[in-house]
């Protein structure tokens, strides 16, 4: 039988110690730190998705997490997780956390006696990796479980001594990791049960810690605080449905992990016990054998690692994270390199319309739109969700980013009141995520309503990675409340509509119809009405707006709407109203020869899209753009 | 090992000692400095100091919290007096050794120790009509102290109902969450969740409601797809579900029955103006429900085919229910927002009840909509029963999203109304009255246009409603960055008798007590015409 937790050092299992699991432990978490900072880029996700918990400084803001259990958690995850917006910061705390829960691995394991399986301690950051792959979502679980093993840690290191001195201590270490970790404690709880039963059997403490795993979450619903019964058990825990973003299984892997290597040890140490040899032999051939190849070992360690990383890490899906970030920083260049050639799968909604946006402010949506892949949902995300409650409730559920990613271009379209719904919405769902707080001071500024808009900007000044410029706009609002000078609000104000237009869901035609109403000089109104038109091959209803080119101020008409035009001409035989601009000789080559290569190929996409597969004429014959077919 | 103890005992006492001592010194250092201010000569502006939030010429309560709040004019060092002194008609009265609170402060937040304002507050009380003054002084740049002219607060003999229990929401759309019923005591800083929705699977809650301002009557309305529609019912401390959604609840001041309105509420959007949503109820109607019986009822004075009414709220006497009401305005109940939605207006109406035989009489138009050009919305009486004050908006059911709602007091006596002149350029509602009728809790939005927050006013005997203000926070700038809002004010007499566990319980409890709900609507067309632009015939039992 072994004897309970005499050395809880990181250090070897021999007494003179080694430098060797230190120094194994140093590179692991080196290269970890590398990988996370070099590949998975936590900064690139950090402000444009709202998987990451919340920070602020004022004690409001504490105030709803240390109202419910697990909540102290949550906002510790939120403070650690603001160094994310460094490029070093976030990859340094993630390794922290991973390396801190594999040392409580290590902890675990000589105190239960397995110190020849120690490597085994590793694998947790094994287990995490495709959970740090995943960028967002999950690292606060991570806390959480980081909680549950310091709480085993320290109970292991005061709860030497009688039975009485153990229920004590797990008492009081139980409660606090209660209230500040929530479910995790069910995970501590079971773990200090499986050590009483199996290092040397209390059956007592063993009691309590098991029953305590029902009674306190119950008390706590019931008497202490105001939460469900469900979330008073499960709230920290990674049980599917409740993290936001992500799916949850590697991390309740890691959970299960440690569970199972916890009663593994247990039960090998009760065997060795069985068989009357001590489960941890000083010395001993095999235990040098062992020992005489820790590099086999931790190389295979690495092996596994290096697979798991190479295997769950996703490519693509960190490029539309990328997309996402570009747009944030209107690199709009960055934008159209990253969406260039992503996969069908990837090119979601969300990076079309962000490509459709970054064509826009580059000039360039009449002319290259169809070089990407295009749908006609693609110009704006649809945000109908739908007239029963159960609908609207599914459609949330699906898409939890979908509010968060919605607002931007709707103000930049002047669709100001569209906007600040869907701020708030986000503001609902994902609490006061800093992007959202600008994006709602930005619209109460553009509607003048700069009371309004200081109330945000008051509560962003307490993210400590706003304060400094949100204050440099407030000393400016202090002389000019509605910031006149600013181009970003003058250029929203210039296109915002004027008169209420009771618009149906997802109607973009309508919409960018009653900008141009109320601002005829509109440009972006007009290109998304044209480029909605040309989407939804209605060239009927595109004819009836080129006069509004003149409007506009266009010098040239741009090069879909050529070849918009002379299909149109094709197809109706009649002559458009131009409104004075030509069809350039290009284009009528370019239209000639696409008509004679659709007879001659037969109208086989395949063998048009490479020459023809970015022209309008292309996505309005096969109602899909060559970078979408598929070879 | 004598030594040892004697070294620690020593120790001890020295640590105890500085700990008292520190703050004493501290305390008298910062009273010479408040001696030297006072005594500094100064620069005199001839205006108060611009505050925040807003305290000046105000009548407050007796037990009110501490008044806290912000300086605006910019300096390195504040100085602020606070005193009490009889209003010069109360005639000679020596008042001499008079309570004070002084404060020094690099910070312009002002905090008034809460003992001490009470304390002051308690020895103003002994006499009559007594004011508060404070005297606020800014050191500038330069080291130059500006004093101001003083703030005066008028304190009234008529305390207000120190509790006040508030609907705590963000400016929600769609997607509800963090909704929280919260209780807060007035005469300090305290606050109590009543039911949070995180614990109740993000059920929607609202309206809650109390009878006369006494908690031995509650209800509160819950609204989920997990735990269903059901109306939470406090009574004698005990909580039960109803399987069924009350609307806006008035209790009967015998707390017999709970008139309640039955609502097909629907929000709709405005793409251009200030505030973006809009609620329209496609059809509503009132019922009640009869604790005796454990039944819910309808009457048709209250529930006309061809009319819709909400707003319930009982006269103190209990022999009169006043409602709103309006003409069915549209034919399609399907479109939304449906046709003519700005030109629905309400009236305020009222039916007599006997609560003994439970019989209506017939319905009566008090001030109507057409008198005033507006929507006249939440009504709500004093327990005295002399005034009742209510919103009147544009149009529409639905005040807080109406930038022109004001209030407006009827006087029961006379007959007159008139718009108070507290309203501001933006919404106000949802109002309450104390239970000695001589204050108002109210929801505005003046402080920004977007968030509302709850204010307070005090109303004379002659019915004049005084300058209201906000509820005070301890911390000054609490509202400046809030991104809550604070709407259904209820002030009353005493905490909330129930537990929020205990609310939960019951919410998420699939025992409730059936109840059939006595007003339908019709049904959506089911051939013809699409359901969304079929015109609709009022089809209610």
């Amino acid at each position: 039988m072994p004897a309970g937790p005499q050395v809880i050092p990181m250090a070897d299992g021999t007494k003179s110690g080694s430098w060797w699991v230190p120094a194994r432990f140093a590179v692991c978490l080196v290269l970890l730190c590398l990988y996370v900072r070099y590949r998975v880029e936590p900064h690139i996700g950090f402000p444009t998705h709202p998987g990451f918990p919340n920070f602020y400084t004022n004690t409001a803001f504490l105030r709803e997490f240390v109202s419910y259990p697990g909540g102290l958690a949550t906002y510790v995850s939120g403070f650690l997780l603001q160094a994310c917006s460094w490029a070093w910061g976030g990859p340094l705390v993630i390794t922290a956390i991973v390396g801190l829960i594999c040392w409580c691995t290590d902890v675990l394991i000589v105190a239960m006696g397995g110190s020849r399986v120690r490597g085994l301690a590793f694998v947790p950051a094994i287990v995490l990796i495709p959970s740090i792959n995943a960028v967002f979502g999950q690292l606060a679980l991570f806390v959480t479980l980081l909680a549950a093993l310091l709480g085993l840690v320290f109970y292991l290191g005061l709860a030497a001594g009688g039975e009485g001195r153990r229920i004590a201590v797990f008492a009081a270490v139980g409660a606090l990791l209660y209230y500040v970790a929530g479910g995790a404690f069910l995970f501590f709880g079971l773990l200090a049960a499986l050590f009483e039963l199996f290092t040397k059997p209390r059956r007592l403490p063993a009691l309590v810690c098991l029953l305590s795993l029902e009674a306190v979450p119950y008390v706590a619903a019931t008497y202490l605080f105001t939460v469900s019964l469900a979330d008073a058990y499960a709230e920290g825990l990674p049980l599917p449905g409740r993290a936001t973003m992500g799916p949850v299984y590697w991390v309740a892997a890691c959970y299960g992990f440690l569970l199972a290597l916890t009663l593994g040890l247990g039960l090998w140490g009760l065997a060795a016990a069985r068989k009357g040899r001590p489960a941890e032999r000083k010395g001993g051939r095999a235990t040098r054998r062992r020992r005489d190849r820790p590099l086999v070992g931790s190389l295979a360690l690495l092996v596994l690692g290096v697979l798991a990383a190479l295997a769950t890490f996703d490519a693509n899906a960190h490029r539309v994270i990328r997309v996402d970030y570009f747009t944030w920083r209107e690199d709009w260049e960055g934008v159209l390199r990253e969406a260039r050639g992503l996969p069908p799968q990837y090119y979601t909604e969300v990076v079309n319309q962000h490509v459709n946006l970054a064509l826009y402010e580059t000039g360039r949506l009449g002319d290259e739109m169809f070089a990407y892949p295009q749908r006609p949902t693609g110009l704006m995300l649809d945000s109908d969700l739908g007239r029963t409650v159960g609908e609207q409730t599914a459609k949330m559920g699906l898409r939890t980013d979908l509010w968060f990613q919605l607002g931007d271009l709707d103000l930049r379209l002047g669709l100001a009141n569209e906007s600040e719904h869907e701020a708030h919405e986000a503001l609902a769902m994902h609490g006061p995520h800093p992007e959202v707080l600008k994006r709602l001071a930005l619209v109460n500024l553009a509607k003048g309503q700069p009371d309004a808009a200081r109330v945000f900007l008051n509560a962003l000044r307490y993210s400590p990675l706003h304060r400094t410029r949100t204050e440099a706009v407030l000393r400016r609002m202090a002389t000019d409340p509605y910031l006149r000078d600013d181009a970003f609000l003058n250029r929203v104000r210039s296109a915002m509509l004027t008169r209420d237009h009771p618009f149906p869901h997802n109607a973009l035609d309508q919409r960018c119809l009653g900008l141009l109403q109320d601002h005829p000089q509109n440009r972006m109104a007009f290109e998304y009405l044209m480029a909605w038109y040309l989407l939804n091959r209605d060239l009927a209803a595109f004819a009836r707006q080129l006069p509004r080119l003149k409007t506009v101020g266009y010098r040239t008409m741009p090069c879909h709407y050529q070849q918009a035009v002379l299909l149109y001409e094709k197809e109706t035989t009649r002559a458009s109203d131009r409104a004075g601009y030509s069809i350039s000789p290009d284009v009528l080559q370019e239209f000639a020869d696409f008509i004679q290569a659709l007879q001659a190929t037969d109208s086989d996409a395949a063998a048009l899209a490479e020459r023809f597969g970015d022209t309008y004429l292309f996505y309005y014959v096969f109602g899909i753009t060559g970078a979408m077919v598929q070879p | 090992m004598r030594d040892r103890w004697v070294v620690l005992s020593l120790a001890v006492a020295a640590v105890l000692a500085l700990a008292i001592a520190a703050p004493v010194g501290v305390r008298i250092l910062r009273w010479r400095e408040l001696g030297r201010v006072l005594h500094a000569p100064r620069v005199k502006p001839s205006r108060p100091p611009r505050i925040s939030p807003d305290y000046t010429g105000l009548v407050i309560p007796p037990n009110i919290a501490p008044l806290n709040f912000a300086v605006l004019e910019r300096g390195s060092r504040y100085c602020v007096n606070l005193r009490w002194m009889p209003r010069p008609s109360a005639g000679f009265i020596d008042v001499a050794g008079r309570a004070e609170i002084g404060i020094m402060s690099d910070s312009p937040a002002v905090r008034f120790p809460l003992r001490r304002w009470r304390a002051l507050l308690r020895e103003a009380q002994l006499y009559p009509s007594p004011m508060l003054t404070i005297d606020v002084a800014v050191r500038d740049d330069e080291g130059k102290w500006h004093q101001y002219a003083p703030i005066d607060l008028e304190v009234a003999e008529e305390p207000i109902d120190p509790y006040l229990v508030n609907r705590i929401i963000r400016p929600l759309y769609n997607y509800w969450t963090n909704i929280e019923i919260r209780q807060r005591c007035l005469e300090s800083f305290e606050e109590r969740t009543v039911v949070h929705n995180r614990a109740t699977a993000n059920a929607c809650l609202n309206c809650h409601s109390f009878r006369q301002n006494h908690t031995d009557r509650m209800t509160l309305g819950v609204r989920s797809g997990r735990v269903g529609s059901a109306t939470v019912m406090v009574r004698d401390g005990r909580a039960e579900k109803i399987g069924t959604k009350f609307g806006y609840t008035a209790w009967h001041p015998s707390g017999l029955v709970a008139a309640y309105s039955v609502n097909e509420v629907r929000q709709f959007f405005h793409t251009a103006g200030g505030e973006v949503r809009d609620v329209v109820d496609l059809d509503s109607g009132l019922a009640y429900y009869d604790l005796r019986t454990q039944t819910a009822k309808t009457a048709p004075a209250i529930n006309a085919e061809d009319r819709l009414e909400t707003y319930p709220t009982w006269s103190p006497d209990g022999k009169w229910l006043y409602f709103c009401s309006a003409a069915f305005p549209w034919q399609n109940r399907h479109k939304l927002p449906p046709d003519n939605y700005d030109r629905c207006r309400y009236d305020l109406r009222r039916v007599s009840y006997d609560v003994a035989s439970d019989r209506w009489g017939e319905a009566e138009t008090v001030p109507s909509s057409a008198e005033l050009g507006k929507s006249l919305l939440l009504p709500r009486i004093s327990p005295d029963g002399r005034f009742l004050l209510f919103c009147a908006c544009d149009y529409g059911c639905f005040p807080i999203y109406q930038p022109n709602s004001d209030l407006y007091m009827l006087d029961l006596k006379t007959g007159r109304y008139s718009r108070l002149d507290i309203s501001s350029p933006r919404s106000e509602s949802w109002h309450s009255w104390s239970s000695n009728s001589c204050w108002i809790a109210f929801s505005s939005k003046r402080r920004d246009g977007l968030f509302t927050r709850t204010y307070l006013a005090y109303v004379d005997p002659s019915g004049r409603v005084h300058k209201p203000f906000v509820v005070p926070q301890e911390d000054p700038t609490f509202y400046d960055s809030c991104l809550d809002t604070y709407t259904v004010p209820e002030l009353i007499a005493e905490p909330v008798p129930v537990r929020s566990q205990r609310l939960v319980n019951v919410i998420a409890s699939p025992q409730e007590v059936k109840v059939e709900s006595p007003v339908t609507f019709g049904a959506p067309p089911t051939s013809g015409a699409t359901a969304s632009d079929s015109p609709w015939m009022p089809g209610r039992r």
